[in-house]
């Protein structure tokens, strides 16, 4: 019974970390398709999202049921919480990423400010970064990695915070129902690198058993960390190559030039002067300089959602 | 080495264990056992059988010494006062440290007989003492309600549940500091377990109380603090692996073995 228990325990938790990596990679679609002006690629990320959906609740339900009928305590109700917590983010994620695939969808026919596209693909760059360094830090339970995680989410922020220069600065004869629709994306992904540094801080709670915040853990060396480890049980460690072999799908991401530059000139606060950058609503409450908006499309003769529904 | 996270510290009141080994003739049976019972909590014993969790308790009111070829060394206090001191009567320790076990045991003598028994003996003599006492008794052991009409009924004819709470009457009219209890629902009913688990919590407040368990839920239920005994081998001593607060213990074990045994891997 235990061994079947441990089997089961394993597979939720393969089931979560395949749906990292699918989220993830509609994640890339939606924002290719974006950013390419790719209306089929963006249908396609929409659809996969809502197959995403189905698969966060069956894997809800399974882990209310193994809880309900398993009673399970230490490593494995730890485990099991942090399913449930991460299956929550995980479609609230594939929410955002569908959101930006309608945002494709919309834009498509439109002439998108290109400033604002470089704007919107270098901050995916730095997002799938975080999602991917999540999912390292999971698979490998690794508290480490996961403190981490702040402090790469940190130039998310930054660069969201870039949109809105980038929008005063456009002309009126630039697309503002577009660009609207791109820094609500950038929104979007600003959102999926809060979530996906949610579930790192989830993590070490799995991890330890205690509720320290990732900053914490960032100042303490490797023994300190190791001190916290509370004790593993099998089913966080039980086929953990298959696990390894599911995040190996997620898209390797290197930052090259284009995705560093826009950050790299810009004065980044620190996680210490600006801890506002972790919080959910904040900068999307900022007052932005209002900016006479130009009908592009309307001039054109085009439709501003663009039937994406 | 033993895992110890937010175990309480006892100075003075309380039960002190330094380095404590215990021997059945030439057998090692429990070795470097420290820890610390807090006063007027309930303390959980657990782990599987025969890794010396039952031989502690009994160690804590000396019930070990009326078994032939048993010593011990180390240090086992309670209220700073070495239990295991020349001079100290075990018969007054069992009193301030008594004990019920996995079978209901009481006297083949009258409800009343059984828990007026332990203050007969220790000289109270008055008929109007000896009812209040036995009243209180059986109050405080949420048995007063079911007998109060019948307490010259043998008390051998209770249901297994009432003869286990009679006896714990039994045990509370000599108004001990500690209580001792070695698996004492393992031998009935749901709903009985359920009033001496009511009845724990009760009376924690009041006196120390430790329990030996193999029930991991009734310890989650029932202790604030918890302690896990393991012999890894046959034929070695049993020692202390993990001792803290319960929550952390279910929560976050920091040894293996802990987290091995609560979530049912072994014993």
């Amino acid at each position: 019974m235990r061994e079947l228990f441990d089997h089961q325990l394993a597979e939720l938790r393969q089931e979560l970390i395949s749906i990292y990596a699918d989220v993830d990679i509609e994640l890339h679609d939606a924002v290719d398709a974006l950013v390419e002006d790719d209306k089929a690629k963006a249908k396609k990320a929409k659809i996969a999202t809502r197959d995403i959906d189905q698969r966060c609740a069956d894997l809800e339900d399974k882990a209310y049921n193994l809880i309900v009928l398993q009673q399970p305590v230490a490593s494995d109700l730890r485990l099991l919480q942090f399913i449930i917590y991460v299956d929550f983010n995980l479609a609230r994620m594939s929410n955002h990423a569908r959101n930006i695939a309608k945002t494709a969808k919309r834009c498509h026919g439109h002439v998108v400010p290109g400033q604002l596209l470089d704007l919107l693909a270098s901050q995916a760059h730095l997002v799938y970064r975080v999602l991917g360094a999540t999912a390292e830090a999971i698979v490998e339970s690794d508290l480490g990695t996961a403190s981490s995680l702040p402090e790469l989410d940190q130039p998310v922020d930054v660069i969201y915070k870039q949109f809105f220069k980038a929008f005063a600065s456009l002309g009126p004869s630039d697309d503002m129902d577009a660009a609207t629709r791109v820094i609500m994306a950038a929104r979007m992904l600003e959102r999926i690198s809060d979530n996906s540094v949610e579930v790192g801080g989830r993590l070490v709670f799995l991890l330890t058993g205690r509720r320290r915040s990732l900053s914490d853990l960032a100042s303490l060396d490797e023994d300190e960390l190791e001190d916290l480890y509370a004790a593993r049980g099998v089913g966080l460690s039980l086929d953990i190559d298959k696990d390894e072999r599911l995040a190996d799908q997620i898209p390797e991401v290197a930052l090259g030039q284009a995705v560093v530059g826009p950050v790299a000139h810009l004065d980044a606060p620190t996680l210490e002067d600006d801890d506002d950058d972790f919080d959910d609503d904040d900068d999307f409450d900022e007052p932005v300089e209002p900016v006479e908006p130009v009908r592009q499309d309307a001039a054109e003769g085009g439709d501003a959602d663009g039937g994406a529904e | 080495m033993t895992e110890y996270r937010h175990a309480p510290h006892v100075e003075g009141r309380g039960i002190h264990v330094q380095d404590f080994e215990f021997w059945y003739g030439s057998f090692h049976a429990l070795t470097g056992v420290s820890l610390d019972i807090a006063q007027n909590k309930v303390t959980s014993f657990i782990g599987p059988s025969g890794c010396g969790k039952s031989t502690f308790l009994r160690c804590m009111n000396r019930m070990n010494d009326l078994i032939e070829g048993t010593r011990c060394e180390g240090t086992m206090e309670l209220d700073g006062s070495d239990i295991y001191a020349e001079g100290v009567d075990p018969v007054d320790l069992r009193r301030r440290v008594g004990m019920i076990f996995q079978q209901p045991n009481p006297f083949p003598k009258t409800i009343y007989e059984n828990v007026a028994f332990g203050p007969r003996l220790q000289g109270v003599s008055s008929k109007s003492d000896l009812d209040g006492i036995v009243e209180e008794s059986l109050k405080r052991a949420n048995l007063w309600k079911e007998v109060s009409n019948q307490l010259d009924k043998n008390g051998l004819a209770l249901s297994g549940g009432q003869q286990q709470r009679l006896c714990i009457a039994r045990v509370l009219a000599v108004q001990p500091d500690v209580l001792l209890m070695d698996e004492p629902c393992s031998a009935i009913d749901p709903t009985s377990v359920q009033k001496v688990e009511d009845l724990m919590v009760e009376l924690a407040p009041e006196m120390t109380i430790i329990i030996v368990t193999h029930n991991m839920q009734q310890a989650a239920r029932v202790s604030d603090y918890m302690a896990f005994f393991l012999q890894e081998h046959a034929g070695e001593p049993a020692g202390l692996v993990e001792y803290g607060a319960t929550q952390e213990i279910f929560n976050s074990p920091k040894d293996g073995r802990t987290e091995d045994y609560i979530t049912g891997r072994f014993g």
